[in-house]
Formats: structure tokens, C-alpha cells, sequence
């Protein structure tokens, strides 16, 4: 190769300005999207961009909402385009936000966008809004740095670390809706004063909502789903009421396919806590008892939630994918489950350890 | 039989210099003529060595058989020496038709200094002198071995410059001795006053970056060395040796490096190997983000530097080259600045300056902190010549970082990777942590 030639291919080089070059001050950074269903046209898209200042103090959070709708999410995105003076970073975007209404429809087809549009990090969260999604962005909580933020830490587990909050990637929703035997579910948020309220889930058929869980249950689910400690257990029995603080947290369960008679999935829980808050003292009461109180009480409020999900035929435990896992039947598998699954008994037996009633004497 | 004729044409060109000293000595009987550099030599030693015991010596012969008994002094038996000699600091005597030859050179700096480019907290403090014979006497005492040896040389066609080598015989490898003697002998220069010139004459390589022998100036360095067969050269008017062959891990050894515990050297050489690597991609890595891909930072962290950059004009790679020039520019004027200024210029330009650049809008708060970091990283590689060869290494880096962004850096660094990867020293692979070499410290 001669010199002349190299000199040449390193000036082309130099000279390809790269399309990708744009500096970090002249793109907005979009922290959430919304998605509701328009009134004209089919989509009324939100985002909420944030306005970068070089303090960022507490409640002081600058934020920018554009919308637009549209009959598709790209179109809505380009039609912005013309509204904003900088470029539109997706790439920051962390959370996206359903209106309710287009939840209850087909949800397979507007998370398609998401999952195929370049930039879109499909570690963002998911949710969807009880109302709808522009009113979750117009609100912000009083003590934010950031606009966005709280969203952010709340689903992230990094700031509160509430059992009520189930937190949901775009990629794992997007496996849930493709993988047989694992439904898919999306945290719903709520305004309330101001605030967000994030204490309840939705569950997903492959396509819509089907049920929306109440708080209580939405916190057991969580439990079930991510195994969890450092949860209240409130207690409610004719004898008893007290708190339990758990500490230690774990439980498996079987399926069992006899051939003959009812399938069972059986759970073994085993839970160690201690008593917070009690109406009465017990110190001196026999703790055995208290714990079995305490652990009929929570069977029956897992079998409970067990059985509505059931009753529902939706499964985000994943019982079909194990059942299938376990299996070697190849394609009936699923046909088999599909049947089996309406049948399903639950046996449930938790074993609580007491470790203290929190008490002094 | 030497003429007085014969050595008077020899030292025709010498006798134009205004130093040059002839004299004709008489001591009531007989005469002889001395000749000398007065810039050279010390004339107090002449004078009680030569003069004296010539004004002593009464009887016919005496002298001679005095000259003969002198430590130092030798017969010259071929007039084309006597020039060679005289540069030398020789004082001739011409005494009845022979030649002798007194050692007289009055060395001005003999004293070791104390180490300054490779200081030590706890360690031996003394470094080497800018007189061979003294730089010499501190190996050996260090290194008493039969072993050891010395082979003098002299580079440079008009310098004559003195060069030894120094090696352990039992240990060294003879085809590098032999190579490293073969390309001494093959410099055409005039002028060698330096190793680190005389580096760049034996390497073969035309365009090199990284040192591919080490300068040091600390004996217990060269000791180690030494006994791990390496060749070491001292030159005279230096206070620094070269040690070859070398790998890359050396550069990043500092020698208090087997005077530390374990868990003290060992996180101490991670640290240096964060430092460089930092310090090599960190401006490229500031520019690939902000313009390519701000994603990789946390939305909090982007938003504080999409703020501090709103003032900016300029797209991040100009932000960049202003905040690196200064700091380079700083960092090359306190080298040369007496240490009394030097620190009102680093005072100067690295607070002031910095703190004016981001209030006047041309540079960002996090282009301060990449910039200075960078210039405090650079010093942390224990070796001068490598920190200053990585210096240049980030500006490749920066390039590819304007033009493709992240792929650029992993590309640039896997072409920076290779290239290491295929420099050797004399011989000897040069990207490696051992040289095959067993330890002479017996350190854990």
C-alpha cells in the first residue's frame, strides 16, 4: 500500500462527521413515557423531558411535558420533534407508562415499539396508570431532585423498599408475554395528594388485564415472586391481632400430577419474625399457639390469592413453565397444563418461627 | 626514541586552545618539558607530583626512576595517544626522549546526590553521581562479586564520551551483551551526553514511544537488576543508568516495591495499573459519553452534566483540548521552572485558571475533574519515561473517541494493546511481567 493512498483513506476517514455526534447539552433526556389512548387518534403519547440545571436540590425539579397524538408511538415522536429545540434522548428513558385503557385492549401490540425501537432500554420499567398515564407525568412528589426521580427510586428498590411495590422491566414483561406457562404484570400507580401511590398489581393474560389485586394481595404476590424479607405480616384472628416483622423469608413448592385424582401444588413456607405491634401482651402466653394462629392465617390468605389467580386461569408464579420444566412430553406438555391448571388444589403449610414478641417486660 | 620535534607537531591543534599548558621545567641540571589541560587537570597534583620531585631530584636519572615509581603514571610509548590522553585529563611529561603519562583529572562533581526523580519514603536515599568511577564505587560495594564486571567504552566521534558496562558474567545473557556492544560500537554521533540519547542511537527502532530501557538513578535498583543478569550502562556527566533488557512491568515497579509487605506492594501495583489505564481512556471515555452515548450514566449524573455544559459553546472534544493543553502546558512549564516559581504557576494555573475556564462558559465542571485527575494519575506511574510516553497515548484515543465514540476507544485500545505487544527489548518479548528471570529478593 502506498503512502499516498494511506494519506487519502485517513482524510475520508476524518472526514466522515459520524452521525451519532451530538453533545449531551443538546439532547433532552426523557426520564418517563406515557402511553393513553387518544381521543382523535389512537395513541395520546407523553414525555416527560428533563430541564438539566447544574444544582440539583431537593424539590427543586424542572421538568417539560410534550404530548402529542397520533396513530402510532413513532409518528407521535416525530410530530414532537417539531416542538422541542433538541434532540429527544430516549436512551434515559426509565419508565414507561400505560393508560388503563389501552391495557384492558391489546397490549402485545403497543410494547412492540418499545422492544424494536433503537434506544429504548428495555431495562426500563413498566406500569400502568389507573386513570391515565399523562396525569402520573404531570405529577411530581414535592421532595424531588430530579424530575422523574421518585418513580425511579421507588421501583428501583434503591430508595423505599416497600413490600407493596412490585417492579417490572420492560424485558421480562415482554418475556412474560412470549413464554408459555408465565403470565405477564405490570404494577399499577395511583395519585394520591400529590403523590404516587404504587400498592397494586395488574395481571396479564397474553394480551389484556384480567385482574387487578388488591394491596394486601399485591404484597403476598411479591413475596411469591421475588422471595423478599423485611415485610409486615398484620395478623387478624378472633383471639389475636399483632404484627409480624419478618426477617427470614423462603419457600418452595411441588407440583404433583398423581394419575388418579386432583394435581396438587404443594408449598412449604417458612417464615422467621417477630411480634412488632400486639393489642395485648403475650409474653407470657404459650408462643407455640401464637404461631399457629398466626400460621393458619396466612395460609388461608395464600390460598386465597392462589385460588382467585387460578379462578382467573392466570399464572405469574410461573407454575406452568415449571410444570413443563419437568416434563418430557414435548408439545402436550402444555395442552396437559392447560387442562390440569383449572384443577389445581393447593395445600399450603407455612411454618412461622417466633423469635420475639418484641416485647419488655 | 621520541623527538621533541615529533610530540610539538602532535600537539600542534591542542597548543592554539588557551587552557592548553606547555611548560619547560629546569632544575639547575636538567630540563623536561610538561604539558597539560589547566581546565583539565588539577594543578596542585601536577605541581607536588611532577615539579616538586623534579626540583628534588639532583641526581641524573632520578627523575625517571621517580615517574616510573608514581601510581598513575605510565609511559607513552606512541605520540598519536598523546591527544586522546591530554583529553583525558593526562598531564605529559617529555623527559629525556620518553613519554610519561600522569593521571591528574580534576573531576568537578564527585559527590552522589540524593534521589530526586525516584524518591523513596523509607529506602536508601543516596542516588548516582555524574562521575563514573563514583557511580561505579557505589555498585560495587553494593554488589561485592567477583563477577561483576566492567567494560569501558566511549561513544560519540567528538564527545568521547565514557560509557561502562556493567554486568554480572555468571548471570548476564551474551547475546545481548554482545548485541547491546555490537550497536555501541556501530553510533555514528558526534555529541552523546545523555542515556537517554544514547537509548535512542541502540534501538534500532526509528519511531519508538515507550522507553525500552530504563533510565534509572537509584544503585539498589541497578543491583537488583544486575543480579538478575540484566546489563547495566553508566555514563560519565550523568547521574542516571540504563538497564536492559526491560519489560513493561518495570516501568511499573517502584523499588520500594520489595521493601513493603504483601498486601501494601500488591494494592499499590493495582493502583498504578487503575492509574494508567484511567488516565489513558478517561478524556476519550468523557467525550464518547457526552456526545455518543450518555445512557452509560446514571440520569442523575447526566442531567448535572448536560447543566454544567449548557454554558458551552463548543462541542465536548473542543472543551477537552483547551482543558488538556493547559494542563500540559502546566505540566511542561513547571518542569523547567525554578522550583521557587514553579509553585506560583501550578498555584496559578491549576486553581485559578481552572476555576475562570468554567466561570467564563468555555469549560464544564466534570471537564475540570477529567483534566486534573488525568494530570494527577499521569504522576503516579512510578517510572518518568513511561508516565510521560503515556502522556501521548490518550490523544490517539481522543481522536478515535470524536469520530466513533465508544467503539473507537475499545478499538483504539486493542490497536494500543497490540503495539505494546509487539515491542521488544533487545530481543526480549516487552509486554510481559517477568522476564523468566528467578527472584533475587526472595520476596512473598
Amino acid at each position: 500500500m502506498n503512502k499516498g493512498f494511506l494519506i487519502l483513506l485517513v482524510t475520508i476517514i476524518l472526514l466522515l462527521p459520524g452521525c451519532g455526534f451530538k453533545d449531551i447539552d443538546k439532547r433532552f433526556l426523557v426520564v418517563a413515557i406515557g402511553v393513553d389512548q387518544g381521543v382523535e387518534k389512537k395513541y395520546n403519547v407523553t414525555l416527560k423531558l428533563i430541564i438539566p440545571t447544574t444544582l440539583t436540590e431537593p424539590g427543586k425539579s424542572n421538568s417539560q411535558l410534550v404530548s402529542m397524538e397520533a396513530d402510532s408511538i413513532s409518528e407521535a415522536l416525530e410530530l414532537m420533534r417539531s416542538q422541542v429545540d433538541k434532540q429527544l434522548d430516549l436512551g434515559h428513558a426509565k419508565v414507561t407508562i400505560f393508560g388503563k385503557s389501552l391495557a384492558q385492549k391489546d397490549i402485545t401490540k403497543h410494547i412492540d415499539w418499545f422492544i424494536r425501537r433503537r434506544g429504548v432500554q428495555r431495562i426500563e420499567y413498566i406500569a400502568v396508570a389507573e386513570s391515565n398515564a399523562k396525569e402520573i407525568l404531570t405529577t411530581s412528589s414535592k421532595s424531588e431532585r430530579l424530575a422523574g426521580n421518585s418513580l425511579i427510586l421507588s421501583f428501583g428498590h434503591e430508595g423505599t423498599e416497600s413490600s407493596f411495590i412490585v417492579s417490572e422491566y420492560l424485558y421480562d414483561f415482554y418475556e412474560r408475554l412470549l413464554e408459555k406457562g408465565r403470565d405477564p404484570f405490570m404494577p399499577v400507580i395511583k395519585i394520591k395528594d400529590n403523590n404516587y401511590e404504587i400498592n397494586q398489581i395488574a395481571l396479564f393474560d397474553k394480551k389484556k388485564i384480567r385482574l387487578i389485586l388488591d394491596p394486601n394481595q399485591t404484597r403476598i404476590l411479591n413475596q411469591l415472586l421475588y422471595k423478599r424479607p423485611d415485610f409486615e405480616i398484620r395478623v387478624i384472628e378472633e383471639k389475636l391481632k399483632f404484627s409480624l416483622s419478618v426477617h427470614k423469608y423462603h419457600y418452595r413448592y411441588q407440583i404433583h400430577r398423581s394419575t388418579q385424582g386432583q394435581p396438587t401444588i404443594d408449598f412449604d413456607v417458612r417464615i422467621k419474625g417477630t411480634a412488632e405491634e400486639s393489642e395485648e401482651i403475650f409474653f407470657h402466653e404459650n408462643w407455640g399457639e401464637i404461631e399457629q394462629v398466626a400460621e393458619h392465617f396466612i395460609e388461608n390468605a395464600y390460598l386465597d390469592l392462589l385460588t382467585s389467580m387460578q379462578k382467573m386461569n392466570l399464572d405469574p408464579l410461573g407454575f406452568g413453565l415449571r410444570y413443563m420444566a419437568t416434563q418430557h412430553e414435548g408439545d402436550k406438555e402444555w395442552e396437559d397444563w392447560k387442562s390440569l391448571y383449572p384443577q389445581v388444589k393447593f395445600n399450603i403449610k407455612v411454618k412461622l418461627i417466633l423469635e420475639g414478641t418484641g416485647e419488655i417486660k | 626514541m621520541i623527538t621533541i620535534g615529533e610530540v610539538t607537531r602532535s600537539m600542534n591543534e591542542a597548543a592554539r586552545s588557551h587552557d592548553f599548558k606547555v611548560q619547560r621545567l629546569f632544575n639547575g641540571q636538567e630540563q623536561c618539558f610538561i604539558y597539560f589541560y589547566e581546565s583539565l587537570c588539577d594543578s596542585i597534583l601536577i605541581t607536588e607530583r611532577i615539579s616538586t620531585t623534579f626540583a628534588k631530584s639532583t641526581a641524573k636519572h632520578a627523575f625517571e626512576a621517580m615517574l616510573r615509581s608514581e601510581l598513575l603514571c605510565e609511559e607513552i610509548r606512541e605520540v598519536s595517544l598523546l591527544t586522546g590522553k591530554l583529553l583525558n585529563g593526562y598531564a605529559i611529561v617529555f623527559y629525556h626522549e620518553r613519554l610519561w603519562g600522569l593521571s591528574a583529572a580534576d573531576v568537578k562533581i564527585k559527590q552522589p546526590s540524593k534521589v530526586d526523580v525516584e524518591a523513596t519514603i523509607q529506602g536508601p536515599n543516596i542516588g548516582l553521581s555524574e562521575n563514573i568511577q563514583t557511580n561505579i564505587n557505589l555498585i560495587r560495594n553494593r554488589y561485592p562479586s567477583v563477577h561483576l564486571r566492567v567494560d569501558d567504552c566511549s561513544v560519540g566521534r567528538v564527545s568521547q564520551t565514557k560509557v561502562s558496562i556493567l554486568y554480572d558474567s555468571s548471570r548476564v545473557n551474551t547475546d545481548i551483551l554482545q548485541e547491546i556492544q555490537k550497536r555501541m560500537k556501530a553510533i555514528q554521533a558526534d555529541i552523546v551526553q545523555d542515556l537517554g540519547q544514547l537509548e535512542t542511537l541502540i534501538t534500532t527502532m526509528k519511531y519508538r514511544l515507550f522507553p525500552v530501557m530504563l533510565n534509572t538513578e537509584r544503585p539498589d535498583r541497578i543491583v537488583m537488576n544486575l543480579a538478575q543478569g540484566k546489563i547495566i550502562l553508566v555514563m560519565e556527566g550523568t547521574p542516571f543508568a540504563l538497564i536492559a533488557p526491560v519489560v513493561f512491568y518495570d516501568f511499573m515497579s517502584a523499588v520500594d516495591d520489595v521493601y513493603q509487605p504483601f498486601w501494601i506492594t500488591r494494592s499499590l501495583v493495582i493502583l498504578r495499573y487503575l492509574a494508567l489505564v484511567t488516565m489513558i481512556i478517561l478524556p476519550a471515555f468523557y467525550i464518547a459519553i457526552v456526545s455518543y452515548n450518555p445512557e452509560i450514566f446514571r440520569v442523575q449524573l447526566a442531567v448535572s452534566i448536560a447543566g454544567s455544559r449548557s454554558t458551552v459553546p463548543y462541542p465536548s472534544f473542543m472543551e477537552v483540548f483547551i482543558m488538556l493543553f493547559i494542563v500540559e502546558a502546566l505540566i511542561e512549564a513547571s518542569i523547567r521552572l525554578p522550583k521557587t516559581i514553579g509553585q506560583t504557576a501550578t498555584t496559578v494555573g491549576g486553581l485559578i485558571l481552572g476555576q475562570a475556564a468554567h466561570e467564563a462558559g468555555l469549560v464544564s465542571t466534570i471537564m475540570i475533574i477529567v483534566a486534573s485527575s488525568v494530570a494527577i494519575l499521569n504522576f503516579v506511574i512510578p517510572v518518568n519515561a513511561m508516565s510521560f510516553a503515556m502522556r501521548i497515548v490518550k490523544y490517539p484515543l481522543i481522536i478515535l473517541a470524536i469520530l466513533f465514540g465508544i467503539t473507537g476507544i475499545i478499538v483504539g485500545m486493542f490497536c494500543f494493546t497490540l503495539y505494546l505487544a509487539s515491542l521488544t527489548s533487545f530481543g526480549k518479548p516487552y509486554f510481559r511481567f517477568y522476564l523468566d528471570e528467578h527472584s533475587t529478593t526472595n520476596y512473598k
